[in-house]
């Protein structure tokens, strides 16, 4: 990686010709010689700082040297080139004077590097998830579409959720397909969890299923073969051809990218499907609508199958639909179009047809431009601190900058000056930032939560252009001040007048010193405000205590286990073994654990008993082992657990406690009988509401039937053990393998791990937040601190005259903190008003926290002020080491 | 040529090379000038130099074909021309003119 900087940096610097090719020679044969010499050592360091600076004069000061004018050296310079030439010069100058200020050079650049490194991290990831279009054709003219139940507007928890975004049916998909003049074209897709039968093994993966226009719409080649035709589409009753496409993935992981795979049978839940095809790596179509598939099964999919394939998926509203608009047509009369069509058959509703982009993103933008916001405002504070720093070296080079006027240099020749040292520095700060990007951005994308298209994420031209952008944005930010002080200042007047300016240098540092302060409080009170709230969320009871729960998912396959007595003697084989465990309190299984989150929707239908119109009752449907309720911990309320009897009895039926009390509000739903999957259906008891997919939302409504008449493929199974349930879960899973090694196992976790996953983005956006925030209190104290320190040896003399005149030393200290500690104050208050703005901004993101938090203001600014403190009391206390004797005699 | 003269860098270059005579490649000509000066020299600098001093005709070079393995590309074996060797005397004489109208001056002091 170092050999290739250096080469690439010659390449682009040295001479053409032979001359160039010598001088890497001899650089080369030195760099061979001084590890012939130093056996065991690289010198790749070497070779790098020797090509920098190779690099340096070829490309900067060579440019210079050929356009000095007067040497006589080959044509003479033109205008352009002799404007560059004094560019050049200047550069060079800027060069010389901040090595001569290494401290200051030193610190500046890493405070820029710092605040532009973070910024240009942060960048990447929106504009990696945000910004960067989806790897398809034209991706502006997708669009998602879906329907809208009037019926189900308003309706709590997930059902309204899932019924304001209906998606198709097949043969709404066909209707819409065939009177269709608007579009250019439309496809539909689905995912369900399928088992591949290996040689030796079985794994859940998860399987697509698209209809024959899918890749067309999407404007995708397979990299192999084809994609589905449509005499391969079939319909809901069946018919489709067993041909499967395979993911990039699935290819190179599980076929060990084989370029001959075309044509061979793979066993996807059973059935042996034939490959046609491979798509392209980049490949992705998330489901964004289906919440009945979990958030691990709508990212990618391992296989596809052509949609008849999918037994009846087609049959319900439950295919997402993406669409290729007509760029000549507007999206109103693609809506209005789509509405005639699809909802000609139904009573009310309304057709949504959404920008894939945005449809893709929803949700994600504010989170992560707030985060972006952030780090402009440590970019700003940085940049107030590089000020400051500039304006005290002003004051030390105010003899330099006299004696260059006073030899003929105009202001604007040294306003020019300053900018250009500004703009130098701004150069490195930029290269120092983009290395640290590269750790940062990769950083970032490790800690994300799941997000769409971070694979995408990554330091590229764009976030580099990103980052020069910024970096002389920053240092005309920075340099402006400093130069502006100096303009105003008369050159000959500058030596003269230095008293005066000290005085407006030192209210424009401390105006700057509070500006670095308020902004600080803003992120320290942003980072306070979204930590109390995560806190708060994580503190949230789910229903039932999580901590000792230990979780594994099997699903048993269809040709071992046929029948559901089969499958229940299987489970109780399972849970028998996993009780035996030590530590486990109790075992049990569901179909659907909380926090994966999955539903399955179903509506009771509860005939109304004298003269009452009928319930409707829209719950989450879960079927569960009797003793569930006892293993998680959720208290039954009233009545029974479900019952242990077998499919021949009647249903017993557990409902929510808001259940319960919405629809039998002053009375018991206990004893309550309705017809259900053919038989009769009676709640026997009321459990505790539980939270299903996010701490902060309501419970869902939900009714529990028995695994005993119910029985199930696919369960959770779930332990409680009073050791670690992270061991637990994983033996839970050695288990499932010794009992049946054909039993694919997969989401092998624990409870507490689950529910943290779901706060996973509210995790991000605080512990970035808190990471700027802090790193802004360490400029702003730095900030605080070189003021403190200029201060006390700008008035030295004044302190050795006090001295002089008696006064104590710890008064003086007192003194001086108090002045420094002043802009503090000033910023602090500002900034506590600001922030009480931008609380209104993050209201959004806060749960169970008022924007204005009296303790997280508190707390801000009390720590605030101590580290004020230290940082103004810390060079105060060098005035205990002044003599005044010596003062007095320097001045 | 006149009244021209080489600086002192271009000096030390020229007076390297013919230090150096057989041998003078431009990294042991570059070794000599640090080992003579005592300070460390410019890479970019040096290069630049000695093109300059190759244009002006003042110093010239061959090709020598590499005995050592790891290096291909040919070596460059400096010497100095009949015009660099005249440029390099008046250089000389121009010195010595300035310092005679200083020798009272010195002598006074």
């Amino acid at each position: 990686m170092i050999e290739r900087l250096a080469d690439f940096l010659l390449d682009k610097t040295l001479p053409g010709g032979e001359t160039g090719r010598i001088i890497r020679a001899d650089l080369h044969e030195e760099w061979a010689d001084l590890r012939e010499r130093n056996p065991g050592r690289q010198f790749r360091h070497w070779l790098l700082w020797e090509s920098l600076k190779l690099a340096l004069h070829f490309g900067l000061l060579g440019l210079g040297e050929r356009t000095s004018p007067g040497l006589g050296r080959g044509a003479p310079a033109s205008f352009g080139e002799r404007a560059l030439g004094s560019v050049v010069h200047d550069l060079r100058f800027a060069g010389r004077s901040l090595q001569r200020r290494p401290v200051f050079s030193v610190v500046s650049v890493l405070t820029l590097g710092l605040g532009i490194g973070s910024a240009a991290a942060m960048f990447s990831v929106v504009d990696g998830v945000l910004v960067r279009s989806v790897p398809f054709r034209d991706p502006g003219q997708l669009v998602d579409v879906w329907l809208t139940s009037e019926g189900a507007r308003g309706a709590p928890g997930l059902v309204g959720r899932t019924w304001n975004r209906l998606p198709l049916s097949l043969a709404e998909f066909r209707a819409w397909q065939a009177q269709n003049t608007v579009f250019d074209g439309m496809a539909v897709h689905n995912a369900i969890v399928t088992t591949l039968t290996g040689d030796d093994s079985a794994e859940r993966i998860t399987i697509g299923y698209g209809s024959a226009t899918l890749l067309s719409v999407l404007g995708v080649q397979p990299i192999l073969g084809r994609w589905f035709l449509p005499s391969e589409e079939g319909e809901v009753t069946g018919g489709a051809a067993q041909v499967t496409v395979i993911s990039y993935d699935t290819w190179r992981n599980r076929l060990a990218s084989d370029p001959g795979v075309l044509g061979r049978a793979i066993l996807l839940g059973g059935r042996s499907h034939t490959i046609v095809g491979v798509l392209p790596p980049d490949f992705r179509l998330r489901h964004l609508g289906m919440h009945w598939l979990g958030e691990d099964q709508r990212g990618e999919r391992d296989v596809w199958a052509p949609l008849g394939s999918s037994g009846g998926l087609g049959n319900g509203n439950n295919l997402e639909a993406i669409a290729r608009l007509d760029p000549a047509v507007p999206l109103e009369d693609a809506v209005s179009e789509a509405s005639a069509i699809l909802l000609a058959d139904r009573e009310g509703g309304e057709v949504r047809i959404v920008r894939r982009s945005e449809d893709e993103t929803s949700g994600l933008a504010s989170p992560l431009l707030l985060l972006l916001a952030a780090t402009g405002v440590l970019l700003l504070i940085g940049c107030a601190n590089i000020a400051t720093l500039a304006l005290g070296e002003l004051h030390a080079r105010t003899q330099e900058l006299a004696t260059r006027g006073a030899l003929g240099a105009g202001k604007g020749r040294i306003v020019r000056q300053l900018m250009v040292e500004s703009l130098v520095l701004g150069g490195m700060g930029t290269a120092v930032g983009v290395l640290l990007a590269l750790s940062g951005t990769a950083l970032l994308v490790d800690l994300a939560p799941p997000l769409p298209r971070l694979e995408a994420v990554g330091i590229d031209l764009r976030v580099l252009g990103f980052s020069a952008a910024v970096g002389v944005f920053a240092a005309v930010l920075f340099g402006a001040l400093p130069a502006l002080v100096s303009a105003r200042t008369s050159a000959a007047g500058m030596a003269a007048t230095t008293r005066t300016t000290t005085v407006r240098r030192g209210e424009f540092e401390r105006w700057l010193v509070s500006l670095e302060v308020g902004l600080t409080v803003v992120l320290l009170v942003s980072g306070g405000l979204l930590a109390r709230s995560l806190g708060r969320l994580l503190a949230v009871d789910p229903g039932f205590p999580a901590e000792g729960l230990a979780t594994a998912s099997v699903y048993l396959p269809g040709d071992r286990y046929p029948t559901g007595p089969e499958m229940l003697t299987a489970y109780d084989e399972i849970l028998a073994r996993v009780r035996v465990l030590p530590g486990v309190l109790k075992a049990s299984a569901i179909t659907r654990l909380p926090f994966p989150g999955l539903t399955n929707t179903n509506t009771l239908c509860i005939p109304g008993t004298g003269g009452e119109e009928d319930r409707l009752v829209s719950a989450q449907q879960l079927v569960a082992m009797p003793d569930y309720h006892v293993t998680m911990g959720i208290p039954l309320q009233a009545g029974q657990p479900l019952p242990n009897s077998g499919p021949d009895q009647p249903f017993g039926l557990v409902v929510t406690e808001n259940i319960a009390q919405r629809y039998w509000p002053g009375s018991s739903p206990l004893g309550v009988s309705f017809r259900m999957w053919g038989g009769t259906a009676t709640i026997v008891g009321v459990g505790g509401d539980v939270k299903r997919n996010a701490l902060g939302a309501a419970p869902d409504p939900a009714f529990y039937t028995s695994l005993r008449q119910r029985p199930a493929r696919e369960v959770s199974l779930v332990a409680r053990t009073a050791g670690d349930a992270r061991a637990l879960a994983a033996e839970m899973a050695d288990v499932v393998r010794t009992f049946d090694s054909g039993i694919p196992v997969r989401q092998v976790t624990t409870l507490p791990d689950l529910i943290r996953a779901s706060a996973s983005q509210e995790r991000y956006r605080t512990l970035l937040m808190e990471v700027f925030g802090i790193l802004a209190t360490a400029l702003a104290a730095v900030g605080v601190f070189g003021i403190t320190a200029r201060g006390v040896t700008g008035r030295a003399k004044e302190m050795g005259v006090r001295f002089s005149l008696g006064a104590e030393e710890r008064g003086l200290v007192a003194m001086v903190v108090k002045e420094a500690l002043l802009p503090g104050v000033i910023g602090a208050a500002g900034g506590l008003i600001a922030s009480a703005w931008v609380g209104r901004l993050l209201a959004g993101f806060l749960f169970g926290v008022e924007a204005f938090d009296p303790l997280t203001y508190g707390v801000v600014a009390a720590s605030l002020a101590v580290v004020s403190l230290a940082a103004s009391y810390l060079p105060a206390r060098r005035i205990a080491s002044l003599d005044p004797a010596e003062v007095l005699r320097a001045q | 040529m006149g009244d021209a003269s080489l600086g002192e860098f271009e000096q030390m270059v020229v007076l390297a090379i013919l230090r150096q005579g057989d041998g003078a490649f431009a990294l042991e000509v570059r070794r000599e000038i640090e080992d003579e000066s005592g300070r460390a020299v410019s890479r970019g600098a040096f290069y630049t130099t000695l093109e300059r001093l190759k244009r002006k005709g003042l110093v010239t070079w061959t090709r020598v074909q590499p005995t050592d393995s790891r290096r291909r590309e040919a070596h460059r074996l400096f010497s100095v021309t009949p015009d660099g060797m005249e440029m390099l005397r008046s250089t000389q004489r121009q010195l010595h003119a300035r310092w005679a109208r200083l020798d009272d001056a010195l002598e006074g002091s």
